[in-house]
């Protein structure tokens, strides 16, 4: 179980929370091609060590967060709201 | 423990029932419906200084911080998100509330009627062992205090969670009308094991 240090809740556990996938991922320019738009949509990395991920804290303030995470030690190191640079 | 329901739209029928803790001991915990006019506002993009003074100037109560609640015995204003809270206030100013708010506040905030979504469970008694069954934050007064709210998740329903008396262990519970019910059984069941009886017969079930 995971302790999420929500930016405006407060600690909370993470079954609060639903993970929304990689925070990396950026659309790529209209026309930028098929293969763009596949990476786009399906193609990620999976990193062994720390992954900027979205996580959407459904059962409290409803809002998503940016959460930077250890794959390999489950440890946060910050935790932003959507529009805060996580880096 | 004893279950009160509300004589008007009530989720839970006629529930009104006496201490089923014993011949002789008191109720684990009692719980009762109060009914309520829930309204949600949420502060238009840069608009939460006059939400402020609006709210001053209908209710003279201050915008709460994030994770507490503010009241006057009358009207309870609780924060449950970034630029959004929820107004709790009698039942009988209804309708006519929200209509005057959506007035007042056009352009300032949005307002939406939550009364029939929502449901208000007053809790009281061993509260403490049995939210602890139930519920994953700490409730202890040095950390939740009285006038400390949090939108969380009790039993698995997202519940929204004030401490309204520290000393006694009451607490408010805002949950989904449609959850109500859930909830209910959920906390009988937490309650059995400090000696509380679950009477099916007087629940109607």
């Amino acid at each position: 179980m995971l302790l999420i240090h929500c930016p405006y809740c407060g600690a909370r556990a993470q079954d609060e929370f639903h993970y929304r996938g990689d925070a990396n991922v950026e659309r790529p320019a209209p026309h930028a091609g098929q293969k763009a738009f596949y990476d786009f949509v399906y193609a990620r990395d999976n990193p062994r060590g720390w992954h900027v991920e979205w996580w959407h804290h459904y059962a409290g303030c409803r809002r998503w967060v940016k959460i930077e995470r250890n794959t390999v030690t489950h440890e946060i190191r910050t935790v932003k709201g959507p529009t805060q640079d996580t880096r | 423990m004893s279950v009160v329901a509300a004589d008007c739209p009530s989720r839970f029928g006629e529930l009104t029932r006496p201490s089923h803790s014993g011949p002789a001991g008191p109720d684990v915990i009692s719980i009762a419906q109060r009914p309520a006019t829930l309204i949600h506002l949420t502060a238009r993009r840069a608009q939460q200084p006059a939400l402020a003074a609006a709210v001053w100037e209908r209710f003279q109560l201050n915008l709460p911080q994030p994770n507490h609640f503010a009241s006057d015995n009358v009207n309870t204003l609780i924060w449950i998100q970034p630029e959004g809270w929820l107004l709790e206030a009698p039942v009988d100013t209804g309708n006519t509330l929200c209509l005057e708010l959506k007035s007042a506040l056009a352009g300032i905030a949005a307002v939406v009627d939550q009364t029939h979504g929502k449901c208000v469970l007053q809790v009281s008694g061993r509260t403490r062992e049995v939210l602890a069954r139930c519920c994953r934050l700490d409730l202890d007064p040095r950390i939740f205090g009285a006038g400390r709210s949090a939108v969380t998740l009790v039993a698995q329903v997202s519940c929204v969670l004030l401490q309204v008396d520290a000393t006694r262990w009451c607490f408010d519970l805002i949950v989904a009308s449609t959850y109500a019910q859930w909830l209910l059984d959920e906390l009988q069941e937490a309650s059995r094991a400090f000696g509380s009886v679950r009477d099916s017969a007087a629940l109607g079930k």
